[in-house]
């Protein structure tokens, strides 16, 4: 490829990944609205996140989706905040067997549907009583509509909770006051008759010394009207007693050098029980939260500023703007869901070369190839300065690095040899390999917080990195396996043949040979972390034994190669096994569900596994029986 | 980019037949190579499978640290103990009379170089090393180590002078095994032993028994062993046989609540099953146990264990936490669990490792890697050059 050439791609590439990056998304209020909204930080699971990345995180445990519909996640988060009643609507509660619907007397709509909150609610007792007996049983004893119903409660019960994490600063119902003295003497407008819990909250003191005087000189009569004190300050009271334990943890205060989060509830109910003022991070969010529900995009726009700014002040560094940002930048980006349309069409256009205007489809396949790759890159660079730690900490990550990796590879062979089989690979394994990620990435935030003994970004740069661009080399080998079998019988006896076989062979050779020592290194690289941190090299643990045979598989395959027990043909059957054994390693053993590496269990991937060992299997020993009998050899 | 053609080939063709016999061929053949890959193979799926229904600990015991597995219970195929030996000497054989000594081999005679050591490495540890656990109060210090699985039978007199303590092996007792311990002047004389019983007393049984012992068990039955073998209790019957003719028999099991003694001719014997103890070079002491979660999660941050090193009259204090243990000479200590009691006393827990041979496998790695390296870029760049020979001048 000549200089000007690469130039031009290079250019392409920025151009049209900046452009897709930087497409704007529709908002619930017009313009930018949400963008402050987006970034204000909450704590969930033991990491301080921008609320955009829980809304997602959250719309991804109910429906298995990370937008509703064509919205954003924060967008129908808001509607879930400030207007829970038309969000009740939404159809987001994934259920997949209908036989859990049946029990609670549901309407089925389909097999596998999404259900919303107002269609369950009217069964919402009898799903607590037999989520609660299912889970009385031992976990092996439930069936899968038991483990579904638990879930589901689960599911409605968190839900519940996003409902009511703002309401202190709605009117309610149930927090009225008729008697226009009483109101008067609590500092309350005369021309409601319901109020806010936080607007109650203002006068606390007054309300407990206006009980105690009544409880004192019970059934006297007078004023302050006993009877309505007492009742305002149970239904306060039941209002605490609901949302305590809220888990919506957005503001921060410190105690005692610490870090320590709350959820707005649990500021008044600290300061209900001390009768103590609620803190300022409380009005500020009643700000507004009356500024969205009356419509006022500006001023609820600049009192989310000013809620966010307090919380940086005070992080002092913990989190920087700049971080919080990126990450809202990197969950509006997409890039590795958008990086895999760059290899769809990238494997398009290349299959449109072999047909029509060769030249230029396979310019503009390779040059999408690499837009991808720039795109992946930049998902890639985004995680590691979020999370500031190597990407590769958990299932999810490790796909979407060796996915990278063996795009990477893709483009070298396509550069050195230009003959189809690096883009051809590339593109296919950059897609499979994002496709699982984004499986896993359904099972809650990909960024989790790391247990003490995965915690050591030196350990995860060496062991975790190297042996994932290992995986990626033996499964790049096994994928142009596939194609060294392909052409081998599907074409045509010519004197070009041996040269196209020699070329494909020399692929799978290499990439077998890149995958061998990387994949080495991975595994005696994680026997020096086992020796650091649990005091043995080697323990025959699954996970170890799982990277053991990807090498021992790879050294027999070379092995076979020296004794001459394997010509090619063997060998690049061989190499599509090889894909085998890494996908035992990578989450087979994680299915047996023993020994000390239970950092990545997966569920449900069990059958999926099996199906592509037997596919593969079958299709290696077909093409065995095949050569042979035809005399490919 | 790499020349695939197996350059084995020639090599087979070079080694010397008329120096070396059909014999040294045979070891340093790469298809004994394939064989025991092969078998390496499926002897780690094997014994991986086996892990999910018995156990890391069986499934080592049975596949990884012997020589033979029985398939049915009788007939042999070959585990990894063998498979690393042969592959050793096959390595060994190859790297002397197989493989050429010749500027292109050589990242290739470096990796085989580095395996070698590797396997010596692997013996080293697998016949040498010693692992054993730590359990401290905060507060408290020790001396010595506590096996997870071996046992040993302690005997000592009391009431004269300083206390001496003698401890057997009791792993390998058979019945009708005799030791002797000769200050003391006593012979014991195996009766049963069991790696895993329960225990009972004369009520339990029913069967009365006329051996001593402090706790009240009259009687043992073996049980299965467990899956994790920390959770065996062993158990033994032995006639303790004095001197002066006087035979007296002794029960004893691991969880006696005290120590039995018995009194032959006014002397205070006295015996003990018990986890088996290594003496360590260091007294330690634990200062201050922590841990800490992330915020508002019940996910650990890291735990850390402040301890004090006393090595005669040298005193220091350390920290030992995640992927940070104390090494001293050949023994290293690693932060492996914790307790806290329902009273906030804090309990933490050490693995204790001695192993002399531990940077073997260190070295031996980066040699391979090496060795792996520089093959790949040598045949990269020779059949480039090779490629570039080939090519039609214009």
């Amino acid at each position: 490829m000549s200089r000007k050439n690469i130039i031009l791609c290079l250019w392409l590439t920025l151009l049209a990944a900046g452009s897709v990056c930087l497409y704007p998304e529709p908002d619930l209020f017009t313009g930018s609205a949400l963008e402050n909204f987006r970034k204000m930080v909450i704590l969930e699971n033991g990491r301080k996140k921008p609320l955009d990345t829980f809304a997602q995180n959250m719309l991804k445990q109910f429906s298995g989706k990370s937008r509703y519909g064509h919205e954003p996640a924060i967008q129908w988060l808001a509607r879930v905040l400030f207007f829970p009643e038309k969000a009740s609507r939404d159809r987001i509660f994934l259920i997949g067997h209908s036989e859990v619907l049946n029990s609670l007397g549901v309407a089925v709509t389909g097999e596998r549907d999404r259900y919303s909150f107002a269609q369950l609610e009217k069964s919402l007792g009898r799903l607590k009583d037999l989520a609660f007996s299912a889970s009385r049983l031992e976990g092996q004893d439930r069936s899968i509509v038991e483990n579904e119903i638990i879930l589901l409660y689960n599911k409605v019960y968190v839900y519940q909770e996003l409902r009511r994490a703002f309401r202190f600063a709605v009117p309610e119902p149930d927090l009225s006051i008729s008697n226009p003295e009483l109101k008067q003497w609590l500092k309350l407008p005369e021309d409601r008759e319901i109020f806010s819990f936080l607007e109650l909250m203002k006068n606390i003191r007054e309300l407990n010394r206006a009980k105690q005087s009544f409880r004192k000189n019970e059934n006297t009569g007078g004023f302050p009207p006993g009877n309505e004190v007492l009742k305002i300050l149970d239904s306060m009271e039941n209002w605490l007693r609901l949302n305590r334990e809220s888990t919506f943890t957005v503001i921060y205060r410190p105690e005692n050098g610490k870090e320590n989060w709350l959820s707005p509830w649990q500021c008044l109910n600290e300061s209900f029980q001390s009768q103590a003022t609620a803190p300022d991070e409380v009005f500020r969010i009643n700000e507004f939260v009356n500024d969205f529900i009356r419509g006022r995009q500006q001023e609820f726009d600049q009192s989310v500023r000013r809620f966010n700014d307090g919380v940086m002040n005070r992080l002092k560094g913990k989190l920087t703007a700049g971080r919080v940002s990126l990450e809202v930048f990197y969950n509006k980006a997409d890039p590795f869901y958008r990086a895999q349309f760059f290899y769809g069409f990238s494997l398009f256009l290349l299959l449109i070369s072999f047909l029509i205007l060769k030249k230029w489809f396979y310019r503009l396949s390779f040059f999408l190839l690499l837009s991808g790759l720039f795109l992946h890159l930049l998902g890639l660079v985004c995680r590691i300065l979020i999370m500031q730690r190597p990407p590769a900490t958990n299932l999810y990550e490790t796909f979407i690095f060796s996915g990278w990796i063996t795009v990477v590879i893709g483009v070298i062979l396509e550069w050195f040899k230009k003959k189809n089989i690096g883009i051809l690979t590339g593109s296919i394994t950059g897609i499979v390999m994002l496709l699982i990620a984004g499986k896993y990435a359904l099972e809650g935030d990909t960024m989790g917080m790391l247990v003490a003994v995965l915690d050591s970004n030196f350990w995860l740069s060496t062991h975790v990195i190297t042996i994932t661009v290992g995986f990626a080399g033996i499964v790049i080998s096994g994928i142009i396996g596939h194609v060294y079998v392909f052409q081998k019988i599907w074409i045509r006896e010519n004197p070009k043949k041996k040269n196209i076989l020699k070329n494909t062979f020399q692929s799978v050779y290499a990439t077998q040979a890149f995958g061998l020592i990387f994949t080495f290194l991975g595994t005696v690289l994680g026997g020096m972390w086992a020796d650091q941190s649990w005091g043995r090299f080697w323990g025959w643990d699954p996970k170890e034994n799982g990277a053991l045979i990807v090498v021992l598989w790879s050294a027999l395959l070379f092995h076979s190669r020296l004794s001459n027990w394997m010509g090619e043909n063997g060998f690049s059957l061989g190499a599509i096994v090889g894909i085998i054994s890494v996908a035992l390693s990578w989450f087979g053993i994680n299915l047996l569900g023993v020994g000390l590496h239970s950092y990545g269990f997966t569920s449900g991937i069990a059958l999926a596994l099996s199906v592509f060992i037997v596919v593969e299997f079958i299709f290696v020993f077909s093409m065995a029986v095949y050569i042979r009998k035809k005399g490919l050899l | 980019l790499l020349s695939p053609n197996p350059c084995g080939s020639d090599h087979n063709q070079n080694v010397k037949k008329n120096k070396t016999g059909s014999f040294i061929q045979l070891v340093a053949s790469p298809k004994l190579t394939v064989i025991c890959l092969s078998l390496l193979v499926i002897v780690v799926i094997w014994g991986t499978v086996y892990q999910v229904d018995h156990g890391l600990y069986q499934a080592q015991q049975k596949f990884f640290h012997s020589w033979f597995v029985f398939l049915f219970g009788f007939i042999p195929f070959p585990a990894i103990v063998l498979l690393f030996w042969i592959l050793f000497f096959n390595v060994l054989a190859s790297l002397l009379f197989r493989i050429p000594f010749r500027l292109a081999n050589i990242g290739n005679i470096i990796t085989h170089l580095g395996i070698l050591i590797f396997f010596v490495g692997g013996f080293f540890t697998f016949y040498y090393s010693q692992e054993s656990s730590l359990s401290l109060r905060e507060g408290d210090s020790s001396r010595f180590s506590i096996s997870g699985m071996s046992w040993e039978l302690a005997v000592w007199e009391e009431g004269r002078g300083n206390r001496r303590i003698y401890a057997v092996d009791s792993d390998r007792f058979r019945p009708g095994d005799a030791v002797d311990f000769e200050t003391l002047g006593l012979r014991i004389r195996i009766e049963s032993y069991y790696r895993n019983c329960a225990a009972y007393s004369k009520t339990d049984a029913g069967d009365e028994s006329a051996a001593i012992n402090a706790s009240g068990i009259h009687h043992l039955k073996v049980e299965k062993e467990a899956k994790e073998p920390s959770e065996n209790m062993a158990g033994m019957l032995f006639s303790a046989e004095f001197t002066g003719g006087k035979n007296i028999p002794v029960l004893l099991y691991g969880g006696d609540r005290q120590e039995t003694a018995i009194h032959p001719d006014g002397k205070n014997i006295f015996f003990s099953l018990r986890k088996k103890r290594f003496p360590l070079p260091f007294s330690l002491k634990l200062i201050d146990f922590r841990r800490q979660f992330y915020p508002g999660s019940e996910i650990a941050r890291s735990y850390e264990s402040e301890v004090e090193l006393a090595v005669g009259n040298l005193h220091r204090n350390i920290i030992i936490s995640m992927n940070k243990p104390l090494r001293y000479k050949d023994f290293t200590l690693y932060q492996s669990s914790y307790y806290i009691a329902p009273d906030g006393t804090e309990f933490t827990f050490l693995a204790v490792v001695r192993n002399a041979g531990r940077l073997l496998p260190y070295i031996s790695s980066i040699i391979i890697f090496l060795g792996l390296c520089i093959h790949f870029l040598a045949m990269l760049f020779l059949n480039r050059k090779k490629a570039r020979k080939n090519r039609p001048k214009p």
